[in-house]
């Protein structure tokens, strides 16, 4: 089937449907049902059912998602079958600038339509507590969690409640265009490294997780206009559960004023959304490409205190020289606490965290 | 408000906002740390041993010509002990390459440099403005960056030159690793962001010591040193460096200054990553003398001045058309290799089975093997090097255009 043509709704949403039920298929056979002792206090434990975390933006990826794992358990219980999982879906919300309630209730739309899931909703702030996180060695470095760490935030906590709640799996909704924007803005940032733990499928461990968690993204082969098409075809449409759903479509739609007050994946979602437009397998490709680079862990090196990521601290001292840092001034009229976190940045940071957070 | 000072001598009156981190500095510490970062480089990476024999492939533009000033001024300074001589590619432009040309021969004359100039028409009996006659304007881009590939190497051979330093700047390495990534070309992802490419066994080695330095710098260096440069782009390419990668780096620099070396600092440790490469962060561990050497033979960093690692939407195209017939074709694929391997009578069973080709089969980054060419002797991983096939089909429509 081309990816060009506006197909009919009925085998538009079958396609997506299939592309989704492969990957969960994948999944399944990766997880094994929890084995839970017998309720009734004796004879032979039971096999319960498998229970997966779902990470929800409240964007359209993930709504999509959402729905297809809805749509996925409906047609197995249709068939007389039990559901072939239990979900847990999670929004976390900045609680700077939005309060539980406003939180709960951007929920409640997701709650009645799909009554069989749990849902929560959980603050950023909550990262704070997490001991996936270095922050004591962080603050010393930094007063303030800068904007730009939201996501790694988001990341480390979606982790720890999949822990939590004994899920299996992490599920994100990340689309192929996401994907693909992802591993160019994960390059734009220093983050390159990081790729092979940011985007593939599979257990992620790091140092700093008690365990290791299996993260999966079943919409990777699904492009984002794709989705976007495909929240206008459900019944009733999805659109109405995404806050902003135009702006959100839309990403160039709106006027930039003034460049500089983009963020490195704001300019990424207005390119990708060009070359997806023209060119579709160009960002398959990169989706598919990126995902075959392997992780080097080396048992020795400490792992950076926010991101998880392996340290290179030979790699970081060779760099700054290349950077202009070291015997040159830092920066114009920096303090002495200033250099001082810099410093203490550097040990604790690793590169793509410190261009984040210490600029 | 008071003039600000500059942030390292805090004497003199601030003129310039470093483009690499904001720092305000005045005329003369820019320049000092302009240089000194370009030292380090150099020293961190190993590049030259003392007495070396070192050519600069001279363009005339201002990378080369910035290239050729910092590493005198270098090579004076901190003893460095090379020879040092320009080596200029003449591709038979007329308007462009002549007057260009004669850039470099006032820049021989400022800095004392023997010049040698290698002709397209000697090397290959091919002007650019010949190729063009003959193939149009479309293309011919790929046609002068395989010829100027080998046209340096040649060059360098004929002086007895066994490196070649290029003007390469962060910005261009930067496009590269974007442009590699677009183009999931994950192998010459991990060459490209090498600071010396050239394989041990082909006789010239490349480096580029402006690797980290940022084209905007590269610019302010030769303003404030008063560098005579030509900065006319090629006529050939009027539109190819509209190039989409490029676009999105500039973008991307608007937004953080540093995305540019964040970029190179992240093609360098995806290098690692790809699957069958070296796991070392260091430029210089395992390699007691020399920085790490990677293949150059179509290493994608290479092009000319002005439309290297630029992309003209045309290949964009291309790319995404070559890949759906790939996905259309796979869709027709029947595996008919245990068909055709049935063994022969009396024939013992111990043949290796042939690899199946699957989409999931994990590829091994489509390393090449490096041979000659048969022709001209040239290092490449085919049997006839890129630029004796690109002649070849020059040659065979040469009758029929003198006619």
């Amino acid at each position: 089937m081309t990816r060009e043509v506006t197909p009919y709704a009925y085998c538009f949403t079958k396609f997506i449907n299939t592309k989704s039920v492969k990957q969960l298929g994948i999944l399944g056979k990766e997880t094994k049902p929890p084995i839970i002792p017998n309720p009734s206090g004796s004879g032979p434990p039971q096999i319960g059912t498998r229970r997966y975390l779902l990470g929800l933006s409240l964007g359209v990826s993930s709504t999509c998602l959402l729905q297809l794992l809805h749509e996925n358990c409906q047609f197995q219980l249709s068939k007389g079958r039990p559901a072939p999982f239990e979900l847990t879906v999670v929004h976390i919300y900045n609680d700077t600038f939005t309060t539980p309630s406003t939180a709960e209730s951007l929920l409640l739309p997701h709650k009645t339509r799909y009554p069989t899931f749990t849902f929560l909703s959980h603050p950023l702030s909550s990262s704070l507590t997490l001991p996936s996180i270095d922050w004591p060695s962080f603050l010393s470095a930094l007063s303030l969690p800068p904007p730009n760490i939201i996501s790694l935030l988001t990341r480390h906590i979606l982790l720890s409640l999949t822990l939590s709640t004994s899920s299996q799996a992490l599920l994100l909704g990340h689309s192929t265009t996401a994907i693909a924007e992802l591993t160019l803005s994960q390059t734009a940032k220093g983050r390159g490294f990081s790729l092979p733990w940011t985007i593939n499928d599979g257990l992620l461990s790091l140092p700093n997780l008690s365990q290791p968690v299996l993260v999966f993204h079943p919409l990777r082969d699904i492009l984002r206009k794709e989705l976007v098409e495909f929240t206008k075809l459900t019944a009733p449409p999805l659109t109405g559960l995404i806050p902003d759903v135009e702006k959100r479509n839309n990403p160039e739609a709106h006027q930039v004023l003034n460049h500089k007050d983009l963020s490195i994946e704001e300019v990424m979602t207005r390119y990708f959304a060009d070359v997806e437009r023209s060119y579709p397998s160009v960002v398959a490709n990169v989706a598919r490409t990126s995902a075959r680079l392997v992780r080097i862990f080396d048992e020795d090196r400490k792992g950076c205190g926010l991101c998880g990521m392996p340290m290179d601290g030979e790699g970081d001292e060779r760099w700054r020289g290349e950077l202009g840092e070291g015997d040159v001034g830092d920066e114009e009229g920096e303090t002495e606490e200033g250099e001082r976190r810099r410093r203490e940045g550097r040990r604790w940071l690793c590169y793509g965290c410190q261009r984040s957070a210490l600029g | 408000m008071a003039p600000s000072l500059c942030a390292i001598c805090k004497t003199e009156r601030a003129y310039i906002k470093r483009p690499k981190n904001h720092a305000k500095l005045c005329r003369e510490c820019f320049i000092r740390v302009f240089e000194d970062e370009i030292h380090h480089t150099i020293t961190s990476s190993k590049l030259f041993y003392p007495g070396e024999k070192v050519a600069i492939g001279a363009s005339g533009g201002k990378d080369s010509t910035v290239l050729a000033s910092v590493l005198k001024t270098l090579n004076e300074r901190h003893g460095y002990g090379l020879d040092l001589v320009l080596l200029s590619i003449d591709e038979g432009i007329t308007g462009y390459r002549d007057d260009s040309l004669q850039t470099v021969k006032n820049n021989a004359v400022q800095y004392g440099m023997p010049l040698t100039i290698v002709g397209y028409k000697e090397l290959y009996d091919w002007t650019m403005d010949e190729v063009v006659q003959t193939i149009g304007k479309k293309g011919n881009c790929t046609y002068c960056g395989v010829f100027r590939r080998q046209a340096l190497d040649r060059g360098a051979k004929m002086l007895g030159i066994k490196h070649v330093v290029t003007g390469h700047n962060a910005d261009d390495v930067a496009e590269t690793v974007m442009m590699n990534l677009l183009r999931a070309d994950l192998s010459r992802l991990s060459r490209s962001t090498s600071i010396v490419t050239g394989d041990n066994r082909s006789e010239v080695k490349r480096s580029k010591p402006l690797k980290y330095a940022y084209e905007k710098e590269i610019v302010l260096y030769a303003f404030h040193k008063k560098l005579e440069y030509f900065s006319t782009e090629c006529i050939y390419s009027p539109e190819a460096f509209r190039g989409s990668a490029r676009g999105l780096i500039k973008q991307l620099e608007k937004v953080r200054p540093s995305a540019i070396l964040d970029i190179v600092r992240s093609g360098e440790d995806m290098a690692r990553l790809v699957p069958g490469e070296s796991p070392s962060s260091c430029g210089c561990k395992g390699q007691k003398a020399q920085a790490p050497v990677a293949a150059a033979v179509e290493e994608g960093i290479g092009g000319c001045g002005s439309t290297n690692g630029r992309t003209p939407g045309g290949e964009m195209a291309a790319l995404d058309k070559q890949l759906r017939e790939n996905e259309e074709y796979a869709e027709l694929e029947v595996d008919v290799t245990k068909t055709i391997l049935k063994p022969k009578q009396g024939e013992k069973e111990t043949q290796k089975e042939l690899p199946i080709r699957t989409a999931s089969a994990p590829s091994k980054g489509g390393r090449q093997v490096l041979g000659q060419c048969k022709r001209c002797g040239y290092m490449s991983s085919q049997e006839i090097c890129q630029a004796c096939t690109l002649l070849e089909g020059l040659n065979k429509n040469r009758p029929q255009i003198q006619i």
